[in-house]
């Protein structure tokens, strides 16, 4: 039927301009247009006349696109809770250092590198969160193709932040180690730590934006993201190098740190195993 | 005789995932299917199918892939899960329920 084919370029075209319905579905709906075309011009109704019928037998774009919308309000709570966690800590951490910064004034640029560094490594750190979540759910059940394009779009924004926040408060920390410390760089732990998370996240955007990983595979991968924030945090200092960065965990705490890391590890190791392993098994 | 449109939708996931425990299917030849059976009394928005599908999936009752039919056309194919299947059950169970009460209210001993 060649005389169709521009009259369904341009019905594809209005419904691309629809939000809510991607590619994969557009072209399920051309489907079952060019179905019920057929079927009409079977029975002898003509090919224009069939075509208008088919599409108004589909539904509008507007009404089509109104029921899929309902399916796109989709939440994954873990998300919603980590995010507005995440919103919570930094306005409450961004009062409390600007408070505790306000005297001397120069000290500004002191809160605005801890502020950016610390946010930075927290939403790597809340990436890790919805990691484990995304772990613990799997293994009970598999997440839908919808789910997991919205997932990704999640680790995306999460990752995009995350290094953004860290790379500024990096350079922040420069400048000021520059004026303060005479140098802006001077390969110490905790300079080397914030340097290997921007590699890090910078290595995990560039898979995702060449879709060299899915959205589990970057939660999966964000488990191994918080372990490098955590030793780049709170880990041991250089002892050859010790720096003038001070802070870091107290020698007590270290099987704490120990346990946060193998906790990370097993979930990664769990996240490696088929989705819905758990039910499996019980049945 | 046609069914109201809140009937149609509270009946459209029992008669989407009956109809896939019969086998793999896609969207235009369920909706043939339903209308087939109701003798055309059950008349749904070609369109509106699919956001129920689309739900069925998210919620791990079916799962869908291209295929590739002898003419070279490419039809969704959805494919009922053991969630569905449990799904059905309680569906069913639910429906019967109702329908059971119906007679007994409605026949002519009850009055």
């Amino acid at each position: 039927m060649p005389d169709l084919e521009p009259s369904i370029a341009a019905w594809r075209k209005t419904m691309m301009a629809a939000p809510h319905v991607g590619p994969d579905t557009l072209d399920e709906l051309e489907t079952h247009l060019r179905e019920t075309v057929e079927e009409l011009v079977r029975s002898g109704v003509p090919e224009t006349e069939a075509f208008e019928r088919a599409v108004q037998r589909l539904g509008s774009p507007a009404a089509v696109t109104s029921e899929f919308q309902k399916l796109n309000a989709f939440t994954w709570l873990p998300a919603t809770a980590v995010t507005a966690a995440g919103i919570a800590a930094a306005l409450l951490l961004a009062g409390y250092l600007f408070s505790l910064f306000q005297t001397p004034a120069r000290d500004i640029l002191l809160a605005a590198h801890v502020l950016a560094i610390t946010l930075g490594y927290g939403a790597t750190l809340l990436l890790g969160v919805l990691g484990v979540c995304f772990v613990c759910q799997r293994c009970a059940t598999d997440f839908s193709p919808r789910r997991v394009r919205s997932l990704s779009r999640v680790t995306s924004t999460y990752g995009q932040i995350a290094a953004l926040l860290t790379a500024l408060g990096m350079v922040l920390g420069m400048v000021w180690s520059h004026q303060h410390w005479g140098r802006y760089w001077g390969w110490d732990s905790r300079e080397v730590g914030a340097l290997s998370v921007v590699v890090w996240l910078l290595c995990f955007l560039c898979a995702h934006r060449s879709r060299r990983i899915t959205a589990r595979g970057a939660l999966i991968a964000s488990l191994l993201g918080s372990n490098l924030v955590l030793l780049a945090w709170f880990g041991p200092l250089f002892p050859w190098r010790e720096g003038l960065h001070s802070y870091g965990m107290p020698i007590q705490a270290t099987p704490l740190m120990l346990a946060a890391l193998a906790m990370n590890l097993l979930f990664f190791l769990v996240g490696l195993a088929p989705a819905g392993w758990l039910r499996l098994r019980k049945a | 005789m046609k069914l109201q449109k809140e009937l149609v939708a509270a009946s459209s996931v029992p008669l989407i995932l009956s109809i896939l425990t019969a086998g793999d299917n896609y969207g235009y030849s369920i909706i043939q299917r339903v209308k087939e059976l109701s003798g055309g009394r059950i008349e749904w928005t070609d369109g509106m199918l699919y956001p129920v599908l689309h739900w069925l999936e998210d919620q791990d009752m079916v799962r869908s892939r291209w295929v590739e039919s002898e003419a070279g056309r490419k039809r969704k194919y959805y494919t009922l899960k053991s969630g569905g299947r449990q799904a059905l059950r309680q569906q069913r169970e639910q429906w019967n329920l109702v329908n059971s009460v119906l007679n007994q209210l409605w026949s002519p001993h009850h009055a």
